[in-house]
């Protein structure tokens, strides 16, 4: 047996490229060397949604999104145009919202039914929250919420933009803090489901995203994640692993409408 | 049979002299650059790095897949999604580990896309279901992570784990 059986370093980072998302994030764990490449090839990072590639390419979505159940598998959507336009042709974890015709609404990814599996997924200092939601800036401009009975909606060019796969440290949304964004406003309306929608616009001259504004829509039964009996809901606190949210600690709430009916 | 200009000699790092016609030679970017700046090659050409037996291992896939269609530039998502290998590659790549390592790297030099693909593909595929323990193991790797740090990062990427 050969004495230098490691990949030579010049290779590692081909040989990791090849590999599947979540599968790159495990290696971190070979040793020193390989935690140290995958920290620092930028092309890995592209593909770990950990940076912004440098070149205008297709809309991409951080395939943990699918992993959790938030947009279909990756084979099926190729831009944000796509996305939107798409129907349930894939049965997958989505089933057609009963509230409102052509939503998505979640069904039941095993993260919602095992307890330990959530845990692991939501854990604080989850890798996955370090990375972008999306592979280019995209603006969230609006938020409208439907929780049932109550109608919320956030402007974001009144309280300020939140900027998805932005580098920009002040506005930047990682997954991590949108999933945070998300529990918030359920935490603070005490709501366990709710339609969301995402009024998203695509920074200039970045491909498909710049024609105009787009919405992104789902709908979320949020029910599991309290961490117990619905009940349980604690007024402005959200309970994710040990993290715990306020939804005046991310936006001015004076930012917030609220309508009593969906309109 | 071919003609006696289509025909140049390789200089393996060990200096042993191999023939190779000239369309199987183009397949590595390098050489091909190369010769079409000098126009007419009379000379030997070394490749310096690579060793006999590496060099003809390098040679033999670049003959097998000579009329292969060039490189597209295809996009990185359906590259990255096909991990099989067609079967005489997997053949090909049967060797021990340092070999494949070797080709890899000269792949890498002589700019030979399509074996440098399949070589990483297949080290890839050696890494693919395995525990960074089973990997460890496969690649005689010292873990040289404290205990500390290792639960740490264990921690951090658990959320990855299962499918």
């Amino acid at each position: 047996m050969s004495v230098s059986q490691v990949p030579p370093p010049e290779l590692l980072e081909l040989i990791l490229l090849q590999l599947e998302y979540n599968e790159v994030f495990q290696m971190q764990r070979v040793c020193c060397h390989w935690r140290e490449v995958i920290r620092h090839s930028t092309a890995i990072r592209w593909t770990l949604f950990l940076e912004r590639p440098r070149w205008k390419g297709k809309v991409k979505f951080n395939p943990f999104l699918y992993h959790l159940g938030f947009i279909p598998p990756s084979s099926s959507v190729k831009s944000m145009q796509q996305f939107l336009s798409m129907r349930i042709s894939q049965p997958h974890n989505f089933t057609l919202s009963p509230l409102l015709p052509g939503c998505w609404r979640l069904r039941e990814p095993n993260w919602f039914t095992d307890p330990r599996h959530r845990d692991i997924i939501f854990d604080p200092e989850g890798s996955w929250r370090q990375t972008w939601p999306v592979n280019i800036p995209c603006v969230i401009e609006q938020i409208i919420i439907n929780f049932p009975g109550k109608r919320v909606v956030w402007n974001g060019y009144r309280g300020g933009l939140w900027v998805l796969g932005s580098e920009d440290v002040g506005n930047g949304l990682t997954m991590g803090r949108l999933f945070d964004i998300l529990m918030a406003f359920f935490c603070h309306f005490q709501r366990e489901t709710a339609l969301f929608f995402w009024r998203v616009r695509g920074h200039e001259s970045d491909g498909e995203c710049t024609a105009g504004t787009k919405w992104l829509k789902a709908e979320l039964d949020m029910s599991c994640m309290v961490g117990g009996e619905p009940t349980e809901l604690q007024k402005d606190s959200w309970s994710v692993g040990r993290g715990r949210l306020n939804l005046a600690d991310i936006i001015d709430i004076r930012d917030l409408e609220e309508f009593d009916e969906w309109v | 049979m071919a003609a006696a200009g289509n025909l140049l000699t390789f200089v393996s790092a060990d200096n042993v002299h191999i023939e190779v016609e000239r369309d199987v030679a183009e397949r590595s970017l390098l050489i091909k650059n190369m010769l079409e700046d000098l126009g007419e090659a009379t000379e030997d050409i070394p490749i310096p790095n690579v060793n006999e037996p590496v060099l003809r291992k390098v040679i033999e896939w670049c003959r097998h897949h000579k009329n292969d269609p060039p490189a597209s530039t295809e996009d990185e998502d359906s590259r990255r999604k096909t991990t099989d290998i067609d079967e005489w590659d997997q053949k090909f790549t049967q060797v021990d580990q340092e070999m494949l390592f070797e080709i890899i790297l000269a792949a890498n030099y002589l700019d030979i896309k399509g074996l440098l693909d399949v070589g990483c593909k297949t080290v890839a595929n050696m890494i693919k279901g395995k525990s960074p323990e089973e990997i460890r193991k496969t690649f005689n790797i010292q873990n040289d992570f404290t205990p500390e740090e290792e639960d740490q990062i264990r921690r951090e990427n658990e959320w990855a784990e299962d499918r």
